[in-house]
């Protein structure tokens, strides 16, 4: 994004210096299409980083606005201003890009451009990454919660915890509510894995969130083809459960369903850009075709207009030596 | 400057007018040799959009149902080598049964009751501590332990000097006591169906005899389909066999009157008579079980077949289509070269005569 609005900032720049010229050369009668041609192609390039509209005011000097009304360019070039954030933190916001004093981007733009590259890099930071992002959150939150360990005591009197996954530190179960970063800080629990000196079948007996507590343990005897855990954990991944519906994808669901649903919700934004994408590419043909067409020549009716102004010339030049001739023969007549 | 209509044509667009085309047709290619070449979509998620989420779905079932074929066979085996387990035994139940028929109290009568007795205890251990991988599949969940305890080990086990101790406090000798012939054959009767069968119950069997867990192991094997997948050697069936063959064995070679012997022996015909009445009835609930997981392999199987035809209809290319898309993009691209360079020929002064 900062390289797209130093870009934006350089053209308008030169964006200036041609339409002064064009200003400066109509006022004087010079020759202004070559600046005029630079001009049009700055404005090719600019539109390519937003989407922008165009007016030409009497004294030849043209105007520039994104599609959204905020001013770029009136006589003087507005600045384009924006503060990148080296790495972004979980769920927070990065900086709005800001023209004129008016954020063009972000949640809190009032006039957010529509189109143009700037625009695309603005939704995937702002809109879609963090629903993305959201989404993953969740399947890890939902994750830890279907493999959580409850009291197995007669009498359960302590709280569930989390037993395969985990993270790092947790002391309890993570709220649906507040999954942000979840999915980043995932980690199997240390206790099963076998690499950092865990012990691996606590998968069959359960007490993986506190090996030194036997009330987590479901597989009191230790029997070696004890199956009920891990058969209720495998229930676990295809039971309803409950996620936080502000992710885009409902608030009961199971998980693997939801994991499901966010890899469709994904593939679906994907397709429906690549159809916007193709959409535009004819669009772009078809204008470019048109805009060709309108202000280039065919040379095949240029070099037909050279051809008869060259036989005029010629036959002009012969009526000319024809008088000429006449004359001679008046004057040596005479 | 010529007037501009619905007709004209730059020659700057008509040069480059196939530039597009030939890009967008190249770019299609690339994709469809990959697809060619792999049998997929070049871009599964693009091509699939909201469904990827089904496939996905589908590919997860088929991947449960694998697993649970292939847990079935595990199953499967270990449910056979129960079955010749309970075979063995039963059969060898059946023998001890027919000579304790044929068996009349006599001279050395009493050694062969104690022969009979051995061997049959003997077989029944060894069958009962049967193994299929690494499990012993008469432990119930508590696989990893032999579930019966060798009963003639040194010293003596559990099992035999309980059941001493119990002879002596009853009668105040040892079996092996000439004294022990003064017992009578209703003692006898009273003291094996009393404290000598109480041996062979609840909490004494566990500790003297079994290491099996009573829970029986149970696996899913089909969508849904939980079954107990073994049984354990707490079943009615071995401490009858048990309690038959160490009575044989401790009291058949001692010194009891043939009327007590002939109390022995019909004691013990009769357990060992309902114990194979039981193995029977262990083998049938077994066999029924071995047949729902070939019937739920059975089904998984046509069921993983349509799982995966919905699959490759999902994301298997038409290799046909693909083909003749090939083709047809090659000749596509081949007609743009062709009309590029006619149209660079396409130029007035090309047959204007040189001045």
């Amino acid at each position: 994004m900062a390289s797209s609005v130093n870009t934006i900032n350089s053209l308008l720049n030169q964006f200036t210096a041609a339409n002064n010229a064009v200003v400066t050369g109509l006022q004087t009668g010079a020759n202004v299409s070559s600046a005029e041609d630079t001009r049009d192609s700055i404005v090719t390039q600019l539109a390519q980083q937003l989407g922008v509209s165009t007016t030409v005011a009497a004294n030849g000097s043209e105007s520039i606005y994104t599609d959204s009304g905020v001013t770029l360019f009136q006589v003087t070039p507005r600045s384009v201003s924006f503060t990148p954030t080296a790495t972004l933190v979980d769920g927070a916001n990065g900086g709005a890009v800001i023209v004129d004093g008016v954020p063009i981007t972000g949640p809190n733009s009032p006039m957010p451009i529509q189109s143009g590259a700037l625009a695309g890099y603005a939704a995937l930071r702002d809109t879609i990454a963090p629903e993305y992002q959201a989404q993953l959150d969740q399947i890890a939150g939902g994750l830890i919660n279907a493999f959580a360990e409850s009291d197995q005591s007669a009498t359960p009197t302590l709280p569930s915890l989390p037993g395969l996954f985990t993270t790092p530190g947790a002391a309890s179960l993570p709220s649906m509510t507040a999954t942000t970063g979840l999915a980043a800080a995932l980690e199997v629990n240390p206790n099963i894995d076998p690499s950092q000196g865990g012990n691996p079948t606590l998968l069959r007996d359960g007490g993986i969130s506190d090996p030194g507590n036997p009330a987590y343990t479901y597989n009191t005897t230790g029997a070696a083809s004890y199956a009920g855990r891990i058969q209720q954990l495998i229930g676990q991944i295809s039971a309803t459960q409950s996620f936080d519906p502000s992710a885009g994808l409902g608030s009961s669901s199971s998980l693997s369903d939801y994991a499901n649903a966010s890899v469709s919700w994904l593939q679906a934004s994907n397709q429906q850009a690549s159809d916007g994408s193709s959409y535009q590419n004819a669009l772009v043909t078809q204008a470019t075709s048109a805009l060709s067409n309108a202000t280039g020549v065919n040379l095949d009716a240029e070099m037909t207009n050279m051809l008869n102004l060259e036989n005029s010339y010629a036959s002009t030049a012969k009526l000319l030596t024809t008088v000429n001739s006449m004359f001679s023969a008046l004057l040596q007549a005479a | 400057m010529t007037t501009v209509g619905a007709n004209f044509v730059s020659t700057h667009y008509l040069a480059n007018s196939q530039v597009g085309p030939v890009m967008q047709a190249q770019s299609q290619l690339t994709n469809l040799m990959t697809e060619m070449s792999t049998g997929e979509y070049a871009n599964l998620g693009l091509q699939l959009g909201d469904q990827s989420g089904y496939e996905l779905s589908l590919k997860e079932q088929v991947g449960l149902l694998q697993t649970m074929t292939s847990g079935n066979g595990l199953i499967s085996t270990s449910l056979s080598t129960t079955q010749n387990a309970l075979q063995a035994i039963q059969s060898s139940a059946q023998t001890t049964l027919q000579n304790l028929t044929t068996w009349m109290p006599g001279a050395n009568s009493g050694a062969s009751l104690q022969n009979m007795g051995q061997s049959a205890l003997q077989s029944l251990i060894s069958s009962t501590n049967a193994t299929s991988g690494d499990q012993y599949v008469f432990g119930g969940i508590n696989s990893a332990v032999a579930p019966m305890t060798d009963y003639s080990s040194t010293p003596a086990s559990a099992a035999k000097t309980a059941i001493d101790e119990a002879f002596q406090t009853t009668f105040g000798v040892l079996p092996s006591d000439p004294a022990a012939a003064n017992i009578s054959a209703s003692d006898m009767q009273s003291f094996l169906s009393g404290p000598f069968a109480a041996l062979f119950q609840g909490a004494s069997w566990s500790t003297d005899w079994s290491s099996a867990s009573s829970v029986d192991t149970s696996a899913e094997i089909g969508p849904g389909q939980t079954v107990t997948t073994s049984t354990n050697a707490n079943q009615p069936g071995f401490q009858q066999l048990a309690q038959a063959y160490a009575m044989l064995s401790e009291f058949g070679g001692s010194e009891l009157s043939s009327d007590a012997q002939q109390a022995v022996a019909t004691a013990a015909a009769s357990l060992v008579s309902r114990g194979v009445d039981s193995m029977i009835n262990l083998q049938a609930a077994l066999g029924s079980t071995q047949s729902a997981v070939t019937d739920a392999n059975n089904s998984m199987s046509s069921q993983l077949k349509i799982l995966q035809d919905q699959i490759g209809n999902l994301d298997n290319v038409n290799a046909t289509a693909t083909a003749a898309q090939i083709t047809s993009l090659t000749n596509q691209i081949q007609m743009a070269y062709e009309l590029t360079s006619r149209l660079s020929q396409l130029n007035l002064a090309q047959y204007l005569p040189v001045a």
